[in-house]
């Protein structure tokens, strides 16, 4: 009873008939969604929602990062989701940036020929020398912010965990930065 | 007029459920320390090659508000504040704009931020059909909403078998093993533990999960041509965010406003017209 004779029909139907515009739009939206998704490029309103859509297959470890303490490991899990990927995502992108330098200046040089806007753009969407020294330190910030420590340092370090039962992590811990914590 | 009568969705209604539903949406990141002030000015961006990000960083946008505290602080407020008044002044749209404009700036501050793009973009959906006010457009963009959904989910199921993940068979094994890594360095006990090597040790019994999960997606086909079965579309769609919560560690906060599209809001303003009566 709460529907009209309209409603029964198909929706994208009814849209033609009543808006126009929003019917091309949603025409639009549905081939940009396949389109991008297929080249795999990320570019928002466009989501790529593969929700793990990939095959997946199996190593023999998965790479970690963890904050030591003096009184042991760090649990990033009793963190929400949200503060979990704050605190240890960057982390990547910082390694990345110190090894290779911003890829996104490729992206810029690839995109545009005029010095001035590469200039421009560089500035405004790269991140420099400075911002990359200055990471640990926001990091930092971060972490006391959502951790509250207690310990006087903290030691951010990448290592391994075995997908074989016990599941144990590996002995060995690389270093990716140290800081005092107060 | 009945509302029994009307043909079009009760905006007024919808407007103060959606908004306080986005609003409880902000107070969860407030306290899980999300919000553009409390990222504490971040010295990195990773704008990638989305487009859109890079106009918001480009036209200085991103940084104004990231790197300026009493910018960060005032966008938060004013998010806020717009959201509460959408509630108090359902009718008035400026309020609306402001918020939906709001909420997508936060997802790419965020985002940019973190170095990632996330899939919970339920937030940012639902709430658009609210910057109209126009009855027929409102309708036409609600339900253009709840079309998007259904294809978003579709896309979702069809990748997984496209993508390969439906048919390798310890897909969903290697899955879960990749997300509980970090979890295995600290819980070596308890029911999760037991649950997560359960299901990673039998990859078949995993991989029902993940096929059960592309089914449900896929399920949502039939929402294109037919209302009649919102209900188990919802159904299916909580059921799979909570197979990822649990399997996953996946919380569904923001992502929880795409149930919206699926709920009987006509009836439920039929009913609330007709308690009113009464009173």
């Amino acid at each position: 009873m709460y529907f009209t004779q309209n409603l029964k029909q198909l929706f994208l139907k009814r849209l033609y008939t009543e808006w126009r515009l929003l019917f091309w739009a949603i025409i639009f939206f549905i081939i940009a969604q396949c389109f991008f998704t297929y080249k795999g490029i990320k570019n928002i309103p466009f989501f790529l929602y593969y929700m793990y859509g990939q095959a997946h297959p199996k190593k023999d470890s998965i790479n970690v990062v963890l904050l030591k303490t003096k009184n042991g490991y760090y649990n990033t899990k009793q963190l929400s989701g949200r503060e979990q990927e704050m605190l240890v995502n960057p982390i990547g992108l910082y390694i990345s940036l110190k090894n290779t330098g911003d890829g996104n200046k490729i992206n810029i040089n690839n995109r545009f020929s005029s010095t001035t806007t590469k200039n421009y753009l560089y500035k405004m969407l790269c991140n420099d020398s400075e911002a990359v020294q200055q990471f640990p330190q926001w990091w930092l910030s971060y972490y006391k912010q959502i951790a509250k420590p207690k310990e006087d340092s903290v030691t951010v370090v990448k290592s391994s965990v075995s997908t074989t039962y016990p599941y144990l992590k590996s002995t060995n811990d690389s270093i990716i930065f140290s800081l005092k914590v107060n | 007029m009945s509302l029994s009568a009307t043909t079009y969705y009760p905006r007024a209604l919808m407007a103060r459920c959606i908004f306080t539903w986005l609003l409880l949406i902000l107070i969860y990141f407030f306290f899980t320390n999300s919000l553009v002030h409390q990222l504490n000015q971040p010295v990195l961006k990773y704008p990638g090659s989305d487009n859109t990000f890079w106009l918001v960083y480009a036209s200085g946008i991103g940084s104004f508000f990231i790197e300026n505290k009493w910018a960060a602080i005032l966008f938060d407020i004013v998010l806020f504040t717009s959201c509460i008044l959408v509630i108090i002044f359902p009718q008035k749209k400026i309020f609306a704009l402001f918020s939906v404009v709001g909420v997508w700036l936060l997802y790419i501050f965020y985002c940019s931020t973190a170095g990632k793009h996330y899939a919970q973009i339920g937030y940012l959906l639902t709430p658009i059909p609210f910057i109209v006010v126009n009855e027929k457009k409102f309708d036409l963009l609600w339900n253009s909403v709840r079309y998007w959904v259904c294809f978003l989910y579709v896309f979702a199921g069809v990748s997984k078998v496209w993508g390969g993940g439906f048919l390798f068979d310890t897909n969903m094994s290697n899955i879960i093993m990749q997300e509980q890594a970090v979890g295995f360095v600290f819980s070596t006990a308890g029911w999760k533990y037991n649950l997560y090597h359960y299901v990673i040790e039998n990859p078949s019994i995993a991989q029902y999960f993940y096929r059960a999960a592309a089914v449900f997606e896929f399920a949502c086909i039939i929402g294109f041509f037919t209302k009649k079965y919102d209900k188990w579309i919802l159904l299916a769609l909580i059921s799979f965010h909570c197979a990822n919560l649990f399997l996953l560690d996946i919380s569904f906060v923001e992502q929880s406003l795409i149930f919206a599209p699926f709920l009987p809001w006509k009836k439920w303003a039929v009913h609330f017209q007709h308690n009113k009566k009464n009173d």
